[in-house]
């Protein structure tokens, strides 16, 4: 894995230029910020560790600018300034996690691992291949019990193919990942290290090539062998980690587990039908297919495409409908489609490869999708009561008896980018008791933790009275919803899911303006909201894009070539289904003439232009609740 | 969502069965399945289901052909189709539409939304 680090602090570049080499990373170093780019736009790297006080152009600076740009690549910010505000303003400009200086090496290191996992959705902290493991910790290789004695260059070359199982690397790929921009290996050299790595997995016992040579695209991986039952029951989700008391499965759970079950049930067709246009493209090259076998061929490349397409493998349904189309084309003896038949099909055979990654996926979809409360009490039995109903719903928790603990944990979930909780339970006593008044404020002091995060988390305050200036307290502070005990526990929860689905989170918002700018601005200012936004420039696709999209609230331009929003919004009113969609316009005009017309075509909201993101994304979810 | 009978006329078999644990799972709907048109239309005439999903390209009778069947029979005609195809341009879907299908939900489809999908184009309640 490639490193890019950018410091001025020449003693501290040593330093972790000689740690980071010897757990196999390749390092460049940069130590201005500008060079910084002009490193990080030229070459691949799989993570960038950047310092914040830096000449010509400091590390925010720089890492907005790799964000603005479209860079991915994880960044690390590392710096003396400690804080929360510092920290927030760090991650606010795009870095992934922030460390204060001075820090341990090894607290680094693990940081640098734990992003990488992320980047390829590898969850787990031991990268597997059948019988073979690799500690990236240890830079340890196992393979059936035994240790595996690589060169450094041999050990970053297998930990490339086990982090990117489903890409093809050509030599000049290969160098540009694992070799430092001042180094220039020969291709010759690069073809030694793979032939020396092949030969030594071969003789630790291997049955056959862990890389396969792709003729005319360089190399790949081997498709893992089949995932033995002990590996089905692994958990590839960290969900677990933040949770004392993981859920039963819920509706979606049920229904990821059942894809993956029809998944796996026709695995063996899949193979049959891959093996069956292996042998129509070999009749086909010896001019031996007949009419009946070519049919087959063309059927069995139908399916696959269509259900692979089903089950998210775009680019292998894309293959399987060009080898369809293909064999439907094919007229007379042509070496140029017999080709590019074959490359077809052998890229499909190796995307599919990804077996283990779609289930890895559909888990992933599943615990995005699962809820996490977060109950912050000192009442032991308020908790024990929650947890189980919780998790009878398909709902995790997670239980911190003290202020001061949630504090962490929130700070620790937002450094390691890990799940936040959907809602806030909060347990406050009022009784005038003067012991209680220290605690009351530390957890009141809480709610806004939680409610001034972008997206806000709502917080659910559970009192022991119910008296109107305890309210006004909690309010006041962000609370919202306010909760007198004796309460039962399911109603407890059912109000979580009802806050939980408050949240801007995934919720499908389509813009409709002819002002290309504002459509191409809108998606960063109303990125940190987390809305699914679909933008459209054209009103003449909006009946097409409305039922692809479906979306939970619409936003209208009012002046537009050809339509009008107020002709939409009338148009949609029409119909019974989007009879109560959400409707939001968008305008310059401020008299009172247009804004009755808008009101009357059907709209719920006008918001003048020009747009202040917080705004409009408070609108849009004020909206979006009073449709519930 | 009120209960609803869903008839899926489809070859695939992996389609079948998403199809079936998409809309059971999240509707609780209960979806009969046919493997080709003629057992369709048969079903159709036995269980007057809410709905027809229908695949456009199968072996033997078509989509189309099946539409039309149904479309001719007093006791289908009035039972709504939607067309499942993977050919779904804009001047196709016009020409489903006046073939007599209510919509055209385009494969592949997103087996967690798919009732949602067909309540909105039925209006439903959902």
């Amino acid at each position: 894995m490639k490193i890019l680090l950018v410091d001025d602090d020449l003693v501290l570049v040593e330093l972790l230029t000689k740690t980071l080499a010897q757990q196999n990373y390749a390092i460049d170093v940069a130590t201005d910020g500008e060079q910084g780019w002009i490193y990080g736009s030229t070459y691949n790297y799989d993570l960038i560790i950047l310092d914040w006080f830096l000449p010509k152009l400091d590390g925010i600076q720089l890492c907005q600018r790799f964000r603005e740009h479209n860079y991915a690549t994880p960044i690390i910010l590392l710096t003396s300034r400690s804080g929360s505000q510092n920290k927030i303003r760090g991650l606010d400009a795009g870095a992934d996690d922030y460390i204060c200086k001075p820090f341990d090496v090894e607290e680094l290191t693990a940081r640098i691992r734990v992003l990488l996992r992320r980047l390829n959705c590898d969850f787990l902290p031991i990268l597997r291949w059948g019988d073979l493991e690799l500690n990236p910790c240890s830079s340890e290789i196992i393979y059936q019990g035994n240790s595996l004695s690589l060169t450094a260059k041999e050990y970053r070359l297998l930990e490339l193919f086990l982090r990117h199982r489903q890409e093809v690397f050509s030599v000049e790929d290969i160098i540009d990942r694992l070799w430092s921009s001042t180094e220039y290996p020969a291709v010759a050299t690069v073809r030694s290290h793979l032939r020396r790595l092949r030969q030594k997995l071969k003789q630790t016992g291997f049955p056959d090539d862990l890389i396969v040579t792709v003729r005319g695209q360089g190399y790949c991986l081997k498709a893992a062998p089949k995932v033995t039952e002990k590996e089905k029951s692994i958990d590839p989700i960290d969900l677990t980690a933040v949770s004392t008391s993981p859920p039963l499965p819920d509706k979606k759970t049920k229904h990821l587990q059942a894809l993956t079950c029809i998944w796996e049930k026709y695995e063996p067709k899949r193979e049959q039908q891959l093996a069956n246009l292996a042998q129509a493209i070999d009749l086909l090259s010896a001019d031996n297919l007949d009419l009946s076998d070519r049919l087959s061929a063309i059927i069995a490349a139908h399916s696959l495409a269509g259900n692979l397409g089903q089950f998210g493998l775009n680019l292998a349904s894309r293959l399987a409908k060009e080898i369809e189309q293909l064999l439907q084309n094919y007229l007379s003896h042509n070496p140029k489609q017999l080709l590019l038949l074959s490359n077809n099909l052998k890229a499909l055979e190796q995307e599919l490869a990804s077996k283990q990654n779609i289930i890895t996926q559909i888990a992933q979809e599943s615990a995005k999708n699962s809820l996490l409360i977060l109950i912050a009490s000192d009442d032991d039995n308020f908790a024990q009561d929650l947890i189980p109903e919780a998790n009878s719903q398909g709902i995790s928790t997670k239980v911190i008896s003290t202020p001061e603990s949630v504090k962490n944990w929130l700070e620790e979930q937002q450094l390691r980018g890990k799940k936040l909780p959907d809602a806030v339970l909060l347990k406050l006593s009022f009784a005038e008791n003067e012991s209680n008044s220290f605690s009351r404020q530390e957890y009141l002091a809480l709610i806004p933790e939680f409610t001034l995060l972008i997206p806000s988390i709502p917080v659910i305050v559970i009192a022991d009275r119910d008296r109107f200036e305890d309210r006004l307290l909690v309010a006041r502070h962000g609370g919202k919803f306010y909760l007198t005990q004796p309460i039962d526990a399911n109603q407890i929860i059912t109000v979580c899911q009802k806050a939980a689905r408050y949240s801007s989170l995934g919720k499908k918002v389509m813009i409709v303006d002819d002002d290309i700018e504002l459509l191409k601005m809108l998606p960063t200012l109303l990125k940190p909201w987390g809305f699914e936004l679909t933008t459209l420039d054209d009103p003449r696709q909006f009946w097409d894009v409305l039922q692809a999209v479906t979306p939970d609230l619409l936003v209208l331009d009012i002046e537009m070539p050809h339509l009008s929003g107020i002709e939409l919004c009338k148009v949609l009113r029409t119909h019974p289904y989007w009879y109560k969609l959400p409707v939001l316009f968008l305008s310059i005009h401020q008299d009172a003439a247009i804004s009755t017309e808008v009101f009357a075509s059907g709209a719920n909201d006008f918001v003048n232009k020009p747009v202040f993101p917080q705004q409009l994304a408070h609108r849009i979810l004020h909206r979006l609740n009073l449709k519930r | 969502m009120t209960h609803k009978n869903i008839l899926l006329i489809d070859d695939e078999e992996t389609i079948q069965e998403v199809v079936q644990v998409g809309i059971e799972i999240e509707a609780g709907w209960q979806v009969a399945i046919a493997s080709s048109g003629f057992k369709g239309i048969d079903l159709a005439q036995q269980q007057q289901p809410d709905v027809i999903l229908l695949d456009v390209m199968m072996p033997g009778m078509d989509g189309i052909e099946t539409l039309s069947q149904l479309k001719n029979n007093d006791q289908t005609s009035s039972i709504p189709v939607i067309f499942l195809t993977a050919k779904a341009q804009a001047d196709e879907k016009t020409q489903f539409q006046s073939l007599g299908v209510v919509d055209v939900i385009t494969k592949p489809f997103n087996s967690m939304t798919l009732a949602s999908q067909i309540a909105k184009i039925l209006g439903w309640e959902i």
